[in-house]
């Protein structure tokens, strides 16, 4: 009896050996995956393998077929093809890009689902977006007060809320992109195509190309090098990538970036002590929520942080988080411009 | 064996053969002992779940009256069957069963422990839930149809882990518990460490999971954990009857030749299967599993912790637990686990300051 | 000098080089390589290069937090032991850091204090009343705080505070950020004006266990017999509990909660030197510091380039320190 309860207490442990040697396994595979600063040419996935690259492309698939004034349309997106019987008049957004991309349409939401750090409206849609009702956070949606308003048009993303798909689309028609981020002319694109404001969406982003050409005009040919360093709580530096919004805007306008952060990804992490890889000819920071909480100030009192090129030269900025960093649309991509050409022409 | 037998003399020859408090139920040739306030108190533990059930479809952004309400339930049209069928009903059902899971799991490992304070919270089985749900996450898997299994998994790798390690020539449940708690810091730890590396998009929905929400979680979840329950069921049949055994001392287990060994190890099997199916469906809903059969108990006052009110107690705790968490900070949804934690926290206090009759 | 003695004398010697070793080790290990020559260069003649900034600036700044930390945590923990009579008390089982994290963000969010200084006030409030609290609730009842008792108070403890805090941060998105940066203890990204201002703290409260030392070896015998020997006992535990708030504040204001350190350091110092409380605190103030700089070293190679905070690697350290612990007889009578 005694042999034998030692053999079942040997086979546990056996399978939880294997199974945390298969945890381990997969740590490792994430610390591979983990974009090393400097090792740029590591094509790092965040999410869910090749659909990470992919993302923007397959977002600009989906759409609708109809023509302009033509309703009920059936608008293909990331969830399966919804039907949209009339114009929708009571929109609700579930994210602040759906939130920029509708206002910029001249359309005033009934409702937002607005992030857990910020309650508020971001301060630069403000005076166009009206008084949309709040229905939750981005991660805690309520649906009870989604279905309240009544809404005849939801727009969301899967990688937000595909668990909650079911019930939206039962509430109202429901449109979601793949993710908010880099893909925000596609997801534009997408919500203008439900809203049968196509036309408008396409003349916003011609008007923001015009200003990408400007800019790169302006800056010439031997453009300065652009280093994106964000700060998060618990001491987190993130240097932001190709596959972020402010990625997509630097690289329209033909702006060099840093070598580490010429990758496709969102952010490549640094400690504190590798600050001086943050360095560029320009450096562009942004503090997620509270600077006190983040540790900004500290960790610009790095002395590497004094020793960085760019900062020697006066050439390191500190601009506003809601549009460089938590932006994700047309009118915050056109503020963020509006503020590189401010710096960059200096 | 521990149960005193009738004293007071003269009695009716039937009487003899049953202790007090039961009642002999009869269906054909088979006929169980029924406690009779076992079973007055089920009854009005299933009232009281009723009630809760028809105040969560009723109450909510907007107010649904009861007859509207089970005019929805038969499928009658109803302008309001977007938000009582589509949207409220799923939602309750998987609180229910949730809730039920907890209970029961709460009930079984509390048996085998041989003592109240032992639960699924504490011994690790949510935190290796979390643990597997957020790594996952992470990773990318964010399907809510895989990451029941995950939970699944972790729940019952770290129980695992935990009775390997609390093993020593036997199980020892103050072991168990030591060794629950230390793995569960653990692996919270490593849970944070995970939600702080991972992307940020995903930390932040994870970090929603951790505390336990039934914000739209629906027949999806609802269905592998039904599923898992109706399977179950035998078991937990065998498990009510096991219940007594596993309260006898060992030496009296062992002068009847009964094997305690096998049948704490299926109890603590069933418990642990309940529970980590439970977390997976609407994360780790704390202390429900302390709570539940601890007032069941005390509301039965029978020798072993009666299973099928611990089910009814953990259902409507986690339902009226929803309720409040829905409505007090509305339209902001506050996960149901911060409430059930406040108030079962506390009350595990209160337990352990008062814990005299055992041990 | 007897055979005790001696061991005694060896092992403190020992600890002082291990501790002197965790020492070097932080300072020339990190997610930014730096030869060894460079990083002596840099300590003794300074240098305004790159890699001697990061180790003026950053590592020696973090590596006298680190000693700090281990310090404040593993005498802490002796004494909790001490008093208790024990063997699980530690300030991360019993509850105790966490109630001093939230001490530190209710200053920081409702009373609006910014400075160290400041709040360690707020995280002696908060550690004092979770210690009281979980012993309290430990205590009562019949047989006193068993370990596991002592244990399920703080582990309810824990799970309490979290619910509030998950409660403040859901209907205040700001304390959020201001609470995730004291949530996971960590040694890095820690301005040394931190260790300025709370160093006056930390010597009061290890003079304070100073003078308890004696009175602690009483109490190991039984408080009758403590009685017996002239020993106020309610009075040494009163001080002996102050003493490990303190020292469990100052740890907390610094870097946040960390488990496990006030646990394992006891118990191995124990294991080395006997039972004499002089002796084990001396040693558990050499390795505790010892740990946590291991510990904050281990955890910065691993991820590299980005760091894993040091409450995490501490208590992935300290579990299985905790399962051969309870594994033991003597603490789990069977």
């Amino acid at each position: 009896m005694l042999h034998r309860r030692r053999g079942t207490a040997a086979v546990a442990l056996a399978v939880a050996a294997a199974l945390s040697l298969a945890a381990c396994g997969g740590s490792n595979d994430s610390a591979d995956k983990k974009p090393a600063a400097g090792a740029g040419d590591k094509k790092a996935v965040a999410q869910g393998g090749d659909e990470f690259a992919d993302a923007a492309k397959k977002t600009a698939e989906m759409g609708t077929d109809a023509k302009p004034g033509e309703w009920p349309r059936t608008v293909e997106h990331a969830m399966g093809e919804t039907v949209i019987e009339s114009q929708p008049k009571r929109v609700v957004v579930l994210d602040v890009g759906e939130l920029d991309n509708v206002v910029s349409l001249g359309i005033k939401p009934v409702g937002l689902a607005p992030t857990e750090g910020s309650p508020e409206l971001p301060s630069y849609l403000k005076k166009d977006a009206g008084t949309p009702a709040n229905v939750g956070t981005i991660n805690n949606l309520n649906l009870e007060a989604i279905a309240g308003l009544k809404p005849d048009l939801i727009l969301g993303s899967q990688l937000r809320a595909a668990d909650k798909y079911d019930e939206l689309s039962k509430i109202a028609p429901t449109v979601f992109s793949l993710r908010p981020g880099f893909t925000w002319k596609e997801n534009y694109l997408l919500n203008a195509a439900a809203l049968d404001k196509t036309a408008a969406a396409k003349a916003q982003l011609a008007a923001y190309d015009k200003k990408v050409e400007e800019l790169d005009a302006k800056l010439g040919a031997d453009k300065p090098t652009v280093s994106m360093v964000r700060y998060l709580p618990d001491g987190v530096i993130r240097l932001y990538a190709n596959a972020s919004f402010i990625g997509t805007i630097l690289k329209d306008a033909g702006i060099p970036r840093p070598k580490n952060q010429d990758i496709e990804d969102l952010a490549a992490e640094v400690s504190a002590e590798n600050i001086d890889q943050a360095d560029g000819d320009y450096i562009f920071t942004g503090v997620y929520g509270d600077a006190k909480a983040t540790d900004k100030s500290r960790a610009q009192s790095n002395p590497l942080w004094k020793n960085l090129k760019a900062v020697k030269e006066g050439h390191a900025y500190d601009v506003p988080d809601e549009t460089w960093y938590l932006g994700l649309g047309v009118t915050a991509a056109n503020e963020v411009l509006a503020d590189l050409e401010k710096y960059l022409t200096k | 064996m521990t149960q005193p037998l009738e004293r007071t003399a003269p009695t009716p020859a039937p009487r003899r053969l049953r202790p007090s408090g039961y009642t002999v139920a009869r269906a054909g040739d088979v006929s169980f002992l029924l406690h009779r306030r076992a079973c007055a108190v089920a009854v009005l533990l299933a009232v009281v779940l009723a009630v809760t059930v028809v105040a969560s479809l009723c109450v909510g952004e907007s107010y649904v009256s009861p007859t509207e309400v089970v005019r929805v339930l038969l499928g009658q049209p109803s302008p309001d069957e977007l938000v009582v069928g589509t949207l409220r009903l799923p939602r309750l059902v998987t609180g229910l069963l949730v809730g039920a899971a907890f209970g029961v799991s709460g009930a079984l490992i509390q048996t085998v422990a041989r003592n109240s304070l032992a639960s699924p919270d504490v011994i690790g089985v949510t935190h290796g839930a979390g643990a597997a749900t957020v790594t996952a996450m992470t990773f990318g898997i964010t399907s809510y149809s895989v990451l029941p299994y995950v939970s699944v998994a972790g729940g019952l790798s770290a129980a695992v882990f935990v009775y390997v390690f609390a093993w020593r020539g036997g199980l020892h449940a103050t072991r168990f518990v030591l060794v629950g708690i230390g793995v569960s810091i653990a692996l919270g730890s490593l849970t944070r460490l995970f939600l702080t590396k991972g992307d940020y998009l995903v930390a932040q929905q994870a970090k929603v999971w951790l505390t336990g929400s039934l914000n739209g979680r629906g027949y999806d979840q609802a269905a592998p954990l039904a599923l898992v329950v109706a399977v179950l069921v035998p078991a937990l049949l065998w498990a009510a009857h096991a219940q007594r055994m596993v309260c006898l001392d060992d030496s009296t287990a062992t002068a009847l030749g009964v094997r305690l060994g096998p049948v704490r190890l299926g109890l603590t099997g069933l418990g642990v299967v309940l529970a980590s199916v439970a977390t997976g469906a609407a994360g780790p809903v704390d202390f429900v599993a302390l709570l539940a059969p601890q007032i069941a108990h005390r509301l039965t006052r029978t020798a072993q912790i009666p299973l099928l009110s611990s089910a009814l107690t953990g259902a409507s705790i986690v339902l009226v637990a929803d309720l409040l968490a829905r409505r007090l900070f509305s339209p902001v949804e506050l996960p149901v686990g911060v409430l059930t934690a406040a108030v079962g926290a506390p009350y595990l206090m209160w337990l352990i300051a008062r814990n005299r009759r055992r041990r | 000098m007897s055979h005790a003695t001696r061991r005694r004398i060896g092992w403190t010697v020992v600890g002082t080089l291990l501790l002197f070793l965790a020492v070097l080790l932080s300072l020339a290990l990190g997610s930014r390589q730096i030869p060894p020559a460079q990083v002596f260069d840099a300590l003794l003649h300074g240098g305004t290069g790159d890699n001697a900034q990061v180790v003026r600036a950053l590592r020696v700044p973090r590596t006298v937090i680190g000693v700090m930390v281990g310090l404040a945590l593993a005498v802490a923990g002796v004494v909790m032991q001490g008093i208790t009579r024990n063997p699980i008390a530690e300030p991360g089982i019993l509850g105790v850091s966490q109630g001093a994290a939230l001490g530190v963000v209710c200053a920081i969010a409702f009373a609006g204090v910014h400075t160290p200084a400041g709040y360690v006030w707020f995280a002696f409030a908060g550690a004092g009343l979770a210690a009281v609290v979980a012993y309290a609730v430990a205590g009562s009842g019949r047989g006193g705080a068993s370990p596991v008792k002592l244990a399920l108070a703080g582990a309810a403890m824990n799970a309490f505070i979290a619910s509030v805090v998950s409660a403040i941060v859901t209907t205040d998105a700001r304390a959020l950020d201001e609470f995730r940066f004291w949530d996971v203890g960590s040694i890095g990204g820690r301005d040394g004006e931190v260790a300025a201002q709370t160093w006056p703290f930390l010597l009061v409260g290890l003079l304070l266990v100073a003078v308890l030392a004696r009175g602690l070896d009483a109490l190991a015998l039984g408080d009758d017999v403590a009685r017996g020997l002239g020993h106020p006992v309610a009075l040494l535990r009163g001080l002996g509990a102050l003493a490990a708030t303190v020292l469990t504040g100052v740890a907390v204001a610094v870097a946040g909660p960390i488990a496990f350190t006030g646990l394992a350091v006891p118990h191995i110092a124990r294991a080395l030197v006997g039972a004499d409380h002089r002796w084990v605190l001396a040693l558990s103030a050499l390795l505790g510091p010892a740990v946590i700089l291991v510990s904050d070293v281990l955890g910065r190679v691993v991820f590299a380039p980005s760091e894993v905070p040091v409450a995490v690697m501490t208590a992935l350290l300290g579990v299985p320190f905790l399962v051969a612990l309870v594994r033991r007889k003597a603490t789990v009578p069977a």
